[in-house]
């Protein structure tokens, strides 16, 4: 460890992601949580519930499809 | 430029400060405000807190209860009417100047929460919060400590306080709120997943209970097709059959209706639980709307022929339809009379006139006997639906009742306790008591319209029948009540009774069975719900438990950035200390709770082979606070700040760690652009940084507060003799001669500036514009005091009181015995008096 008095790093300095760009990096892409932080920051705060709500129904209802399609083919 | 500066401040009433406004133009490198104990410089700073935020983060970061700080913005010595307010020029990001005032309306009260309220203004314009942001420029930090401004206050703060406040106050700097309340906004979503209502798997459970399963719930539960589940259940069933001695049907419908049949027959042997069934009660909607219009249309036509051409339409008729018609010349013999000849055509054209007349009548009797007999037959089939809308035990004798063995003794034996059974008894009562009284009402009703039917030529037009049915729409209203206030209390009963009954006759388990069987679609699609529900609870969880690791990632990674900038303000206050800041961090990857400061250990100048260990528990005081300092300046870098304020950042027992923080730390500030204010009671400090950063511009003033009333002034660095009498005031009262002589020598100089510059204020007036205090310097008071004292012509006591003063002061040739602390405070005294009266 040095005594670092220097303050400012040589070199440009890499662009700055803000928080939920920097969550967003460590959530899988495809992920419900992933799915739920675009709803929450997109939009009216008030209504983040009520989106994300929606988001949950939109994540499930294309594996319900499948599933049922797969009940289809099976019966 | 890219981030706000502060041009000038004033203020006025806010704490210490009095009625008079109060001003200072600041540098834009380092501003220094000197000042002693409760002179005002704690108040100066969270005046500026006050402007940004509207609050003071002190309230909320240390007072046990908010009481404390009820009255505690406004100076307490100042009228209710006087405003309060502190205002600052602010240059913004876009080159523009532009002034924040911010007004107190309403200050913190006694026995409320809530904070104080105040008015915003930019430019004289009303403003928000938001405004300080998008207009100035200015991004506030997430409370509790949103200014960038260093208090001791919040400085110690965050040693003390439990670790929950602690992380709270590390998310305020990381800034990390908003994922906070995202995560809280996930967590909020888990009660909103309400289990769906699902009888059909209730039932499942209930089928549980029969030992005879050859396939157990569970793989029921686990079928992959509803095929496969109806096979499943076809076993179950057959083999619940065989058991019992009964050949299975042939499909799973005629085995359910088998194992019904047979349920039937061993509950009727326990108890006769088929006296508890009923009927829905049907809808009364009343008349028919157009009943009214109906029998008034009647009546009116009534009227509009005689009694006697109504009594004879039927005659009539008969007569126009005899066989045989008469025509002019053809008179033909009367069949009623048996008059020869008397039925002409003239007679003939007679009671065709007769019936013309009364067809609208005939038209509107068949209508009302229509609505009529329509209604009566929706009164006979309300009063059947009240029959059957009461349990079938009520519409048997009780010697039926007791033969079927149905009685209370019965039940209170087989199952339910008393209070259910009274209950239950008294709602049927109350039950029987409407049914009865609504089959009164509709006999009523009935009877009324069985008499307008039977002479509606004498019929009066229905206001008997409206009453009637009129109380028919309320018993129904009744009974209706009645019944759903008996349903709950008869579930109670049946259930406990069924229970009971299935419990004695073996067959428990076998109703759900039954209507599973009967509806097997019905079960899968409540399989499939509740595995959807299921997954989708596990997969919020998933989330949840995403966004968690997730946050802590985001958190480690701002940390770290933040522990970087905390070493290097520590290297910078303390630099080659064997004891060293390490980081901030968390205690663990898991805990998003609790934040460690860690600190390194080294037997060596180098930092070498350092153990690792919490700061708060090896850190001295001392440590601790030089810890808060760097962690501040690391949150004013990193949230890009343009300015900070501090409020004597150092310690006055760490004057081994002045120079670092006067020489480094502000050239580290001024280097990264930051606009540095900083409040001491430090008075070498003060003057170390007025001399090291002249040459950046840095200004000096001195904060002073002589009384209560006038409050605390500011005054620039050029006014020595107040700081001179500022320096001298805390020495005055000590209990140690040595500190009294300093004392005392400080205000003889200061008597000595004082009737230096009466003197050369005189000449200058007098036209010597050269005239200069250092004119006299090397001489003696006694050459130009008298002088002085000559000048001090505004009341006859004034040259007395400065001669006595300087004598209280000035050691006789061998004195060694110091002023006394009363003769200190009285030159003192005098002498700002008369500072104020002549120089001010």
């Amino acid at each position: 460890m040095t005594d670092g008095a220097e303050l400012d790093s040589d070199g440009p300095a890499p662009a700055k992601l803000n928080n939920t760009q920097r969550l967003r990096t460590h959530l899988a892409s495809g992920s419900l949580a992933a799915a739920l932080l675009t709803a929450w920051e997109k939009g009216d705060p008030a209504e983040a519930q009520a989106r994300m709500l929606a988001a949950m129904t939109r994540f499930h209802a294309p594996k319900q499809v499948a599933d049922d399609e797969t009940a289809a083919q099976q019966n | 430029m890219t981030r706000p500066q502060l041009s000038r401040i004033e203020l006025q009433g806010f704490r210490s400060f009095g009625n008079a406004r109060q001003f200072i133009d600041l540098a834009y490198s380092v501003s220094a405000l000197w000042g002693g104990n409760s002179q005002g410089k704690t108040s100066f700073v969270e005046a500026l807190e006050f402007l940004f935020t509207g609050q003071i983060a002190r309230r909320e970061l240390l007072a046990s209860t908010k009481d404390e700080f009820a009255e505690a913005l406004r100076n307490a010595h100042i009228a209710p009417t006087h405003p309060v307010w502190v205002e600052a020029n602010i240059l913004c990001p876009d080159g523009q100047t532009r002034t924040l005032t911010r007004r107190l309306v309403e200050d913190y009260k006694r026995g409320s929460a809530a904070g104080c309220s105040s008015r915003l203004q930019i430019d004289g314009r009303v403003c928000t919060e938001d405004d300080i942001r998008d207009q100035l420029g200015l991004r506030l930090s997430h409370p509790p400590m949103r200014a960038p401004v260093l208090s001791q206050h919040t400085l110690g703060y965050l040693f003390s306080v439990s670790p929950k406040d602690r992380a709270a106050y590390f998310r305020a700097i990381l800034d990390t709120q908003e994922l906070e309340d995202f995560r809280i906004g996930v967590a909020a979503l888990q009660p909103l997943l309400k289990t769906p209502e699902l009888p059909a798997l209730d039932d499942l459970v209930s089928v549980e209970a029969i030992p005879e399963l050859s396939v157990s719930t569970r793989q029921l539960q686990k079928a992959e097709t509803q095929a496969a589940l109806e096979k499943s259940l076809v076993a179950n069933t057959s083999a619940l059959l065989t058991v019992i001695g009964i050949v299975p049907g042939a499909t799973l419908g005629d085995q359910a209706t088998q194992i019904e049949t047979e349920l039937l027959r061993r509950r009727a042997r326990t108890f006769p639980l088929d006296r508890f069934a009923r009927s829905v009660l049907i809808a009364w909607g009343g008349p028919p709307a157009t009943l009214a219009g109906i029998v008034e249309g009647f009546i009116s036509e009534r009227a509009k022929i005689d009694a006697e051409a109504r009594r004879l339409v039927n005659l009539f008729q008969a007569a126009l339809s005899l066989p045989h018609q008469p025509d002019e010349h053809d008179p033909v013999d009367c069949r009623l009379c048996g008059t020869p000849q008397t039925f002409t055509a003239r007679r003939v054209t007679y009671i065709r006139t007769q019936l013309a007349a009364a067809e609208s009548y005939t038209t509107a009797e068949a209508s009302v006997q229509t609505a009529l007999r329509n209604l009566d037959g929706r009164l006979e089939a309300l009063a059947q639906s009240v029959e059957r809308a009461c349990p079938k035990f009520m519409r048997e004798t009780s010697a039926s009742r007791r033969a079927a063995g149905f009685t209370v003794a019965q039940i209170a034996a087989i199952g339910p306790d008393a209070a259910v059974i009274r209950g239950w008894f008294d709602a049927v009562r109350r039950l029987s008591r409407a049914a009865r009284f609504t089959l009164r009402r509709i006999a009523t009703a009935r009877a009324e319209l069985a008499t307008a039917l039977s002479d509606l030529d004498q019929w009066s037009g229905g206001g008997s029948l409206a009453e009637a049915l009129l109380q028919v729409g309320g018993a129904h209203d009744h009974l209706e009540a009645c019944l759903s206030a008996y349903d709950g209390p008869a579930k109670e009963v049946g259930t406990a009774l069924k229970a009971a009954v299935d419990q004695s006759a073996n067959t428990k388990g076998w109703e759900a069975l039954v209507r599973i069987c009967r509806d097997p679609s019905g079960l899968w699609s409540a399989l499939a719900s509740a595995a959807a529900h299921t997954h989708k609870v596990k997969t919020l969880e998933k989330a949840l438990a995403d966004i968690d690791t997730a946050n802590g990632e985001v958190a480690d990674s701002k940390f770290a950035d933040l522990s970087d900038g905390i070493r290097r303000w520590w290297n910078l206050l303390r630099p080659n200390e064997a004891t060293y800041f390490d980081a901030v961090q968390r205690r663990s990857g898991k805990t998003r709770r609790t934040i460690d400061l860690k600190v390194g250990l080294s037997s060596s100048d180098d930092r070498s082979n350092a153990k690792i260990r919490d700061a708060i528990a090896v850190f001295s005081q001392s440590q601790l606070h030089c810890l808060g300092l760097a962690m501040f300046l690391a949150r004013a870098i990193q949230e890009n700040t343009g300015f900070i304020i501090l409020d004597d950042p150092v310690l006055t027992s760490d004057d081994d760690y002045r120079p670092n923080f006067v020489a480094s730390v502000i050239e580290g500030l001024l280097d990264a652009g930051l606009q540095v204010i900083i409040c001491t009671q430090d008075y070498k400090s003060w003057k170390d940084i007025g001399d090291r950063w002249a040459h950046r511009g840095a200004v000096q003033f001195q904060i002073i507060r002589n009384n209560g009333v006038i409050g605390t002034e500011i005054r620039s660095q050029n006014d020595n003799l107040a700081t001179m009498l500022a320096t001298a005031q805390p020495l005055i009262k000590s209990q140690d001669p040595s500190v009294r002589k300093e004392g005392a020598s400080r205000i003889r100089q200061a008597i000595e500036r004082f009737a230096k510059m009466i003197v050369v204020q005189e000449r200058q007036r007098n036209g010597e514009l050269l005239a200069s205090i250092t004119d006299y310097d090397g001489k003696n008071f006694s050459a130009y005091s008298q002088q002085a004292m000559n000048l001090l012509s505004k009341d006859p006591s004034h040259p007395g009181k400065l001669k006595a003063a300087h004598q209280y002061v000035t050691p006789g040739p061998h004195d060694d015995k110091p002023p006394s602390s009363s003769e200190l405070a009285f030159a003192c005294g005098d002498l700002k008096k008369l500072k104020k009266d002549y120089l001010d």
